[in-house]
């Protein structure tokens, strides 16, 4: 799966439920620093693991 | 070496017209799959990308000498397909459907037994020999040709595993989907049988999940036969009893099929059992170097610099 369909996604989904809770997104694959580019640029309460370990690690912290 | 697939492997796709028949068969191509020919009944005669279509598998046979199938037929014709498959007698029919009735699956796995066909899946990612052939509709390029056996119930757990082996150095032999439905074709044993006749597979990495008991089966039969190092990640530890978990096998029952149970027997059985989903490429390291297999000759020179995060 293209990372930067997800990412638009993810900011679709969440700007039209109008979500402000903390989001944590592991993505990989092709386009992955497109979607990760969109998503930080975003405006939402997103942030960016690198892998499953660090994203579970950011969103302990985030609500920790 | 490798098991199943390798270059030579011709490949003949069951649903080519469908969209996601078509678009994996180029992924397929892409990646090196030596595709010959499409099957969907009442178009043959036409071409799709450059490849012949026939209306039976048997006629495909005929004229391409194709010995593996790839199936995306939907549903309710895909346990048909998987018959025609052996009934023409392709050697490997890899069924990556989900949704399959399991009455359907029934008289499937029963003629099975004594054909020449071996049946991955269905509801699996498929096969692949990186560098070779693949079969399924895996992202191919995260694998890395190498002598790590790979066989997983799951289809993302297995790109997961296989990220943090390539990322590691530890390339893959051959990678196995084996299907998370509760009939299947080739099931773990089948597949580590076939491993640990491999000259060029080296160790072994095993991914299971909560239902059945076939990881049960599996680590006796590793600690009777195996003669290389196995390690093993069991999903679903937090996994409430009876409530299906994404795959239709993916079920506690009757308070059986639970992971503690099957992780307990893993390690009874000496296979090293990852904690985490985030610490398997680690488990295979431990598994070999606890075997005394120098992991430098098994990871390729990547670790001058540092693995891409």
């Amino acid at each position: 799966m293209r990372c930067d369909v997800i990412a638009h996604g993810i900011i679709e989904a969440a700007s039209e439920v109008g979500c402000t809770l903390p989001i944590v997104v592991r993505m990989d694959g092709s386009k992955v620093e497109e979607g990760k580019k969109l998503l930080r640029e975003s405006g939402l309460n997103v942030q960016v693991g690198d892998n499953l370990g660090d994203a579970a690690g950011k969103i302990v912290k985030m609500l920790g | 070496m490798s098991i199943l697939l390798n270059k030579n492997s011709r490949i003949l796709v069951q649903g080519i017209t469908g969209r996601s028949g078509l678009f994996h068969t180029q992924q397929c191509r892409e990646y090196g799959a030596n595709i010959v020919a499409g099957v969907t009944p009442g178009k043959g005669g036409i071409h799709i990308e450059g490849i012949p279509v026939f209306n039976t598998v048997a006629e495909a046979v005929r004229y391409t000498e194709a010995n593996v199938s790839m199936i995306f037929v939907p549903p309710p014709g895909a346990a048909d397909a998987i018959l025609e498959s052996i009934d023409a007698g392709i050697e490997l029919a890899v069924c990556i459907t989900e949704g399959i009735p399991v009455r359907d699956m029934v008289p499937v796995k029963a003629i099975l037994q004594g054909s020449k066909t071996r049946l991955v899946g269905p509801n699996c990612p498929g096969v692949i020999t990186p560098g070779e052939c693949k079969v399924g509709i895996m992202p191919g390029h995260i694998h890395k040709k190498g002598k790590i056996g790979v066989v997983s119930r799951s289809g993302t757990l297995t790109y997961e595993a296989v990220k943090q082996l390539t990322d590691m150095g530890l390339g893959q032999s051959t990678c196995v989907g084996i299907g998370g439905d509760p009939i299947i074709g080739m099931n773990f044993i089948d597949v580590l049988e076939l491993f640990n006749q491999d000259p060029d597979t080296e160790g072994v990495f095993m991914i299971g999940e909560i239902g059945g008991g076939a990881e049960e089966l599996a680590a006796e039969w590793i600690k009777k036969n195996m003669k290389i190092p196995v390690a093993a990640f069991i999903a679903g530890v937090t996994a409430p009893p009876g409530k299906r978990m994404g795959h239709a096998g993916a079920i506690i029952t009757g308070g059986k099929g639970k992971a503690e149970d099957k992780i307990r027997t893993l390690q009874e059985c000496g296979v090293v059992v990852s904690t985490s989903p985030t610490k398997m490429g680690e488990a295979m390291l431990q598994a070999l170097k606890g075997a005394g297999k120098s992991s430098e000759k098994l990871t390729t020179k990547i670790t001058a610099k540092k693995p891409k995060k």
